[in-house]
C-alpha cells in the first residue's frame, strides 16, 4: 500500500464522530406511535394493494379516452393540412398544432404514470404453457433471491440468453436490476457456475465463508434451485479448495438434492413493483392450509394477501387435479383481484405437484387469460421480467 | 418491545445513526432512516433473533433501508450529491455537537475528503464508512453487505483509488 493509500485510511479513520441529539425516550415514542398507527390501519383494512390497482385502472381510463380524443382530433386536422406530403408528418404537425401546453403535460404525466406502473397494472404474474406454445418465447430462467427486508424469496423469471442455460446462473447481475424490483441478489456474489461433471452435474463454488447461519443456508439452497427447472435434480458443491462445503444445518456434504418445496404465493409490493413472493410451507402442511394462508398479510413487509379473509371453499383432489369450489362468490371489486386470486392459487397448488386446478362457482368463465370453464393448468414460470 | 429497543439502542445506536450519517448527509434524513431501521428490526425481531449475529442483522436492514431511500430519491438526489458543497451545507449538520462541519474546521484535508466521499459509488462509501469510520473488520463489513471478503478488499481498494485521484484533483492534480 502506497503512503498517499495510507494517508488515505488515516483520514478516513479521524472523520469525525457524529452524535445523535434525539433522546432514547424520542426514538422510543416516535416508534411506538408508528407501529401503533400501523396496526390501526392493518385492522381497518388488508388490501392496501388495491389502491395502486384502482390509480392504474383510473389512470388506463383516462389515457384511454385522451387517446380517443386526440385520434378525432387528428382526424379533424388532417382534412386540413393537404399541403402535407407524408400522412405521418401530418399526424405529427396535427398533434403539435392541436396540443395545448397543458395538455402535453398531462399526456406525459399520465404517460409516465402507466409506465412507472407497468408491472403494477392489470397485468398477469405468470407465464402459462399456452402462451409459450403460441408464441416465440424463449425458455426462461428462473432466479430465487431474497426481498429487501430478507422476509421471503422471490422468482423471478427472464429469457435464457445463452446457448447453455446453466450459464445464465453467473449473469442474474447483468439482467436483473435489483434496486428497481426491491430484492437482494447478492447470494450470487458468493456462488458460480463451473460447469458440468463427468455425471452432467453442475457444479457449483460456494463460498464457505458466506454461509453463516440457516438463513444463509436457506438462500444458497434456493439460489441453487435455479437448476431444478433445467431438468437437474442435484447439483455439486465445493469450496474454493474444490473440497466438500460445510453448511451449518445440513453439515459438510458434495451435493445438494434439488426439490420444490410447498410454498404459498402472495403479493409483494416494493415501490411501483407488484411480484410474487413465496414462502415455504412444512412438507406436511395441507394445500388447505395453504390457501388458508392466501388469506394473511404481513403489510409491514409489504406482504399482502390475494384472498380475501371472508372467502370460503372446500377443495377436493384427482390425482394432480385440485378444485375448490367457492361458497359464495368472492367479495373483490376488480378484475384484477380476482386474476390475483386466481394466480395465487394456481402458483401455490402448484408448489403442491397440481398440474391443473378446477375452479367452481367463481362466478366467472374467464379471468384475464385464464378460461375457467376448464381446469386450468399451472402456470410454467413465475414474475417475468423484461429488461 | 421496549426491553428488546433498549438493547439494541445501548450496544448498536451511536454505530447506526453515524453510519447512515456519513451515507446521507443530513442530520433529519438520517433520524428518520435511523428509526425506520429499527421499526424493521423490531417488526421483524422474533423471526430473525438468533440467526446471525445482531449486529450483522441491524446493519443489514440499515444498509437496505438507506439503499431505498437514494432509490427513491432518485436521480435527482444523485446530482444533488454529486454537487454537495461542504461549506454550502455545513449548516445542515450544524448542532450542540461536534460535527463534521466543526471538525473540519481542524482539518482542511478531512473537509476535502468529506466532500470527496459523494464522488464514491454507494458500495465504495459504504465500505470506507464502515471500515474506516466506523473501524469495522474486513469480516464484519463482509457479513453486513452480504460479500465475499474479497469483494469487500477490491471494493475498499478502489475506494481508496477514486478518493486519493478526487483528493489530487481537488488539490490541483498534485501526482505522487
Amino acid at each position: 500500500m502506497s503512503k498517499k493509500d495510507q494517508d488515505i485510511e488515516n483520514l478516513l479513520s479521524e472523520m469525525p464522530d457524529i452524535n445523535d441529539e434525539r433522546s432514547f425516550d424520542e426514538y422510543y415514542q416516535r416508534i411506538s406511535t408508528q407501529l401503533n398507527d400501523e396496526k390501526q390501519t392493518h385492522n381497518q383494512t388488508n388490501k392496501r394493494w388495491m389502491l395502486p390497482a384502482f390509480v392504474t385502472a383510473a389512470a388506463a381510463c383516462l389515457l384511454i379516452i385522451i387517446g380517443l380524443q386526440f385520434m378525432n382530433s387528428n382526424e379533424t386536422t388532417d382534412m386540413n393540412m393537404a399541403q402535407d406530403d407524408s400522412e405521418s408528418s401530418a399526424e405529427e404537425g396535427s398533434m403539435e398544432e392541436n396540443e395545448s401546453a397543458d395538455e402535453s403535460g398531462q399526456i406525459s404525466t399520465q404517460d409516465e404514470e402507466a409506465e412507472e406502473m407497468d408491472i403494477l397494472l392489470s397485468q398477469s404474474m405468470t407465464v402459462t404453457e399456452q402462451e409459450l406454445e403460441g408464441s416465440n418465447q424463449q425458455e426462461q430462467m428462473t432466479y430465487v433471491v431474497p426481498n429487501n427486508d430478507l422476509t421471503g424469496y422471490i422468482p423471478l423469471s427472464i429469457p435464457s440468453r445463452t446457448e447453455q442455460p446453466e450459464e445464465m446462473f453467473n449473469l442474474i447481475n447483468e439482467h436483473l436490476n435489483e434496486d428497481r424490483l426491491g430484492v437482494d441478489t447478492s447470494i450470487f456474489n458468493h456462488l458460480v457456475y463451473l460447469g458440468l461433471n463427468d455425471e452432467g452435474l453442475p457444479i457449483i463454488e460456494v463460498d464457505q465463508s458466506s454461509i453463516q447461519g440457516s438463513a444463509m443456508e436457506t438462500a444458497v439452497i434456493n439460489a441453487l434451485n435455479f437448476f431444478e427447472p433445467l431438468g437437474y435434480n442435484r447439483v455439486i458443491v465445493q469450496n474454493s479448495e474444490g473440497t466438500d462445503v460445510e453448511f451449518p444445518q445440513m453439515g459438510t456434504t458434495n451435493e445438494i438434492q434439488l426439490q420444490q418445496s410447498k410454498k404459498t404465493y402472495k403479493l409483494y409490493t416494493n415501490a411501483n413493483q407488484l411480484l410474487w413472493l413465496e414462502s415455504n410451507m412444512t412438507s406436511n402442511s395441507s394445500i388447505a392450509a395453504a390457501i388458508d394462508n392466501l388469506k394473511v398479510s404481513d403489510e409491514e413487509s409489504g406482504v399482502m394477501a390475494p384472498l380475501p379473509e371472508e372467502l370460503n371453499f372446500t377443495l377436493s383432489e384427482d390425482q394432480n387435479e385440485l378444485t375448490m369450489t367457492f361458497e359464495s362468490i368472492p367479495n373483490v371489486n376488480t378484475e384484477q383481484e380476482l386474476l390475483y386470486l386466481v394466480e395465487s392459487i394456481l402458483l401455490t397448488a402448484k408448489s403442491y405437484g397440481f398440474t391443473e386446478v378446477k375452479f367452481e362457482q367463481l362466478g366467472r368463465d374467464q379471468i384475464g387469460k385464464y378460461n375457467l370453464d376448464s381446469p386450468v393448468k399451472v402456470p410454467v414460470y413465475v414474475n417475468p421480467i423484461s429488461d | 418491545m421496549k426491553e428488546t429497543f433498549q438493547e439494541l439502542y445501548d450496544r448498536f445506536h451511536q454505530d447506526l445513526y453515524q453510519f447512515i450519517f456519513y451515507m446521507v448527509k443530513d442530520k433529519y434524513t438520517t433520524e428518520d432512516l435511523v428509526q425506520e431501521v429499527y421499526i424493521r428490526v423490531l417488526k421483524a425481531y422474533d423471526t430473525f433473533e438468533g440467526r446471525s449475529s445482531q449486529k450483522t442483522w441491524l446493519f443489514s436492514i440499515a444498509r437496505h433501508v438507506t439503499i431505498d431511500y437514494f432509490r427513491k430519491q432518485g436521480r435527482r438526489q444523485k446530482q444533488s450529491a454529486n454537487r454537495f458543497d461542504f461549506e454550502e451545507h455545513g449548516n445542515l449538520i450544524k448542532d450542540e455537537q461536534p460535527t463534521p462541519d466543526e471538525i473540519a474546521e481542524k482539518s482542511e484535508d478531512i473537509q476535502m475528503l468529506y466532500k470527496c466521499l459523494d464522488g464514491c459509488t454507494k458500495d465504495q462509501r459504504m465500505v470506507v464508512i464502515l471500515r474506516f469510520i466506523q473501524q469495522m473488520s474486513i469480516k464484519e463489513t463482509a457479513d453486513i453487505l452480504n460479500w465475499t471478503e474479497s469483494k469487500v478488499k477490491t471494493t475498499q481498494h478502489r475506494a481508496i483509488q477514486d478518493l486519493k485521484d478526487q483528493m489530487q484533483k481537488v488539490k490541483g492534480g498534485h501526482t505522487e
